[in-house]
């Protein structure tokens, strides 16, 4: 198996930030008790900020306590008097706990909010259930107006927060805990709505997410012992999603095994399947949590537990190559 | 020019259901649709010359002349006759609300709030958050008497193409600040507007930080989130942050008191480190005493605290039938030809009370013709001509 370097998506996201606010005033970050694990910590020392100095300004950081739903009204507030503004959380708080405020103060009125939640998916690990959050992609995407985005590692993060702050309206982006491996090249460039294909193949695609794209190259490599060749593409724009890119798949390749770290009802397949099926059915399989919360464990053990493997891929794959038969 | 009163004998009333576009009146493209339904307030069958006022009479200009308490309360007038006919028009809506926070948003929209109408991007105005976002009549009324669009706009609220959404949309309609409706959010969106103003002024791009005002229901205060807010307010020493709460008592279900206790509110707000004063007694519709409230609260800068005028208002205040009453929050009065239609009856009294009101100047206190009461007037001839 190939390996790849690691990085840390948080720590880019931290240190892009602190970077775009050193030059641009405008930029704001938000944060509900939880800076050091968001990274919000590090726009913080840039700017010369200092939470216990609750009055002092001009500032460019603020941390708002464990009020998320204040937080995004706060945002918002901001963004209408031209800040731009990143707030910060866990998923299920970015996502969940402010989901009326996101859509009312936020998506609504399409506000240049850009939402930051880390700590999405199984992999948060020993936290559990209540900390693992599987619904945000389904429930974020079903607001219009918002983007929804999951770096594959942290140059992609790096490249998608210094374009998603220039580009008007609300932006959902999901990351994990634990460290990603690298898989783009430093001179990586994200565009909005562009699904990278990082490994060409034409029997089958499978399109993955976060630190699922990894396993999915690990099971095309995998396959290409078996004789399949597996076409890898990084779905990170899940809204908007790469329509060429998933037309390309449904005529050039036999099915499309989608992967993500997230529940499989109305996550990334169930938006993928909706196009496929629209444009031009072919067989899909979906690896996903099926349907349930999480639990506490270690990372590789709850990954095993889930499904969320090479092996389930490479079975997945050969399941879709044998109905072409 | 005087004042130019016309009695409701020699007025010439505009059906409502006349076809076809106003004309000039800003309505184009939108087709108006013909309806069969007779709504309009008084119809009389012959048209008096004597009433008829002409396009090119327009009111002393006034504008720079600051209002005081009669004009305001004649403003205040006008506001209430445009919220009553709007609902009435719309078939739906919140008169109840809407009514209670009009002299509030009288005193803010007409001389306190530091804003320019025709310059809606204006970096350093004063920013609104209606809060309380089922209130946005009573919030349009003032945003089209203050020229930010079309009076005759206000009636084609709630109509699918109009801008004037049942609940305020930053997006469409202009002057409005941020989009609500979902109660106990607007307080922390006017935290963060706040925020953007003290870190401009630190800046050094404002002189002095203009200010963020919002005003909450208090039923709205059950709402956790509003608690949030007055936190952060309170700990980010937002002293650039004027809040009020619109306190009538009365929620969908009933009393609040009944429902779910929020008083002691001032005591509340002044534990979570506001300076706060209370209008009591019906003085949360005494438009003197709230200019002097705005005033006192205006002093708070500097003070490192936000401050808080809780208004003790009545619900339905102006029209008799709707006043102390849930029945009227969310329900539109009723049209001719129902039996014992309410629209008419609440224009009578509001009309009753024009009487003995000091007329603002130019100001033709007839509900159907809208005018601006700064000055302009907007009396359309064709209306006046094509009426019956």
């Amino acid at each position: 198996m190939a390996e790849y370097p690691m990085g840390d998506p948080r720590t880019a996201f931290g240190e892009t930030l602190a970077e775009l606010g050193t030059k641009d005033k405008r930029i704001i970050g938000l944060n509900a008790d939880l800076s050091g694990s968001t990274k919000t910590s590090l726009l913080e020392k840039a700017t010369g900020g200092n939470t216990c100095k609750s009055s002092e300004y001009p500032r460019q950081f603020f941390n708002m306590g464990i009020s998320e739903q204040n937080m995004m009204g706060v945002a918002a507030g901001l963004a209408a008097s031209g800040k731009i503004v990143f707030p910060s959380t866990f998923a299920m708080f970015a996502a969940g706990r402010v989901y009326d405020q996101i859509r009312q103060s936020i998506a609504y009125p399409k506000l240049n909010v850009k939402i930051v939640a880390t700590h999405s998916g199984v992999s948060v690990g020993g936290d559990g259930a209540s900390h693992q959050m599987l619904e945000d992609i389904s429930i974020i995407t079903a607001l219009p107006n918002m983007r929804v985005l999951a770096p594959v590692d942290a140059v992609e993060m790096r490249e998608m927060i210094k374009t998603i702050a220039y580009i008007d309206g609300p932006f959902y982006l999901r990351t994990g805990r634990t460290k990603y491996p690298t898989l783009l090249p430093d001179d990586h460039e994200f565009h909005l709505g562009r699904a990278p294909v990082i490994r060409d193949g034409d029997d089958v695609t499978i399109m993955a997410i976060g630190l699922m794209v990894e396993k999915a190259l690990n099971a095309a490599e995998d396959l290409k012992g078996q004789g399949i060749s597996a076409r890898v593409v990084n779905m990170s724009s899940i809204k908007p999603l790469d329509h060429q890119c998933i037309h390309a798949a449904c005529k050039e390749t036999a099915g499309i095994v989608t992967v993500e770290e997230h529940n499989r009802v109305g996550g990334l397949g169930s938006r993928i399947a909706s196009e496929v099926v629209k444009y031009r059915p072919v067989p899909m399989r979906f690896v996903a949590v099926d349907d349930t919360f999480g639990r506490s464990g270690d990372v590789d053990g709850l990954f095993q537990r889930f499904g969320l493997t090479d092996d389930n891929i490479v079975e997945k794959v050969k399941d879709i190559m044998k109905r072409r038969e | 020019m005087g004042l130019m009163k016309v009695s409701p004998e020699g007025a010439n009333h505009i059906l409502y259901n006349a076809p076809g576009p106003y004309p000039g009146v800003g309505l184009s493209p939108r087709e108006r649709p013909s309806q069969t339904m007779l709504w309009g307030y008084v119809v009389t069958a012959e048209k008096s010359p004597d009433s008829e006022v002409s396009v090119s009479e327009q009111a002393d200009d006034i504008s720079g002349a600051v209002p005081d308490v009669p004009e305001l309360e004649a403003a205040a007038l006008l506001n209430r006759m445009n919220i009553v006919t709007m609902i009435a028009k719309a078939g739906s809506g919140h008169p109840g609300g809407s009514l209670s926070a009009t002299d509030i948003l009288t005193v803010l929209y007409f001389r306190e709030l530091n804003i320019m109408p025709n310059r809606v991007q204006w970096p350093n105005r004063d920013r609104f958050v209606l809060s309380k976002g089922h209130g946005a009549p009573g919030l349009y009324t003032q945003l089209a008497l203050r020229g930010y669009f079309p009076v005759a706009d206000l009636f084609t609220l709630r109509e699918l193409d109009s801008h004037l959404q049942g609940h305020p949309s930053m997006a469409l309609t202009r002057g409005v600040e941020m989009s609500t409706g979902s109660l106990g959010q607007g307080l922390s969106c006017s935290v963060g507007m706040a925020m953007a103003s003290k870190i401009d002024a630190a800046e050094g791009e404002l002189e002095v930080p203009w200010r963020a005002f919002t005003i909450l229901g208090d039923g709205e205060l059950q709402s956790g989130q509003v608690w949030e807010g007055a936190m952060a307010a309170s700990h980010l020493e937002l002293d650039n942050l004027i809040a009020f709460v619109d306190n009538n008592g009365i929620q969908i279900d009933g009393f609040t008191c009944d429902i779910m206790k929020v008083e002691p509110v001032d005591e509340k707000f002044r534990s979570f480190g506001w300076r706060v004063m209370r209008l009591d007694e019906g003085k949360g519709h005494d438009i003197g005493a709230i200019l002097e409230a705005v005033a006192w609260a205006k002093e708070g800068l500097g003070s490192g605290q936000p401050s808080m005028i809780v208004a003790d208002t009545v619900k339905g205040k102006g029209v008799s039938f709707m006043e102390n009453t849930n029945e009227f929050h969310g329900r539109a009065p009723t049209l001719p030809p129902t039996d014992n239609a309410e629209y008419p009856r609440a224009m009578e009294e509001l009309k009753a009370r024009a009487e003995g009101v000091l007329p603002y100047k130019g100001v033709v206190l007839t509900e159907e013709v809208c005018i601006n009461a700064l000055g302009e007037l907007r009396v359309q001839e064709n209306q006046l001509k094509g009426g019956a």
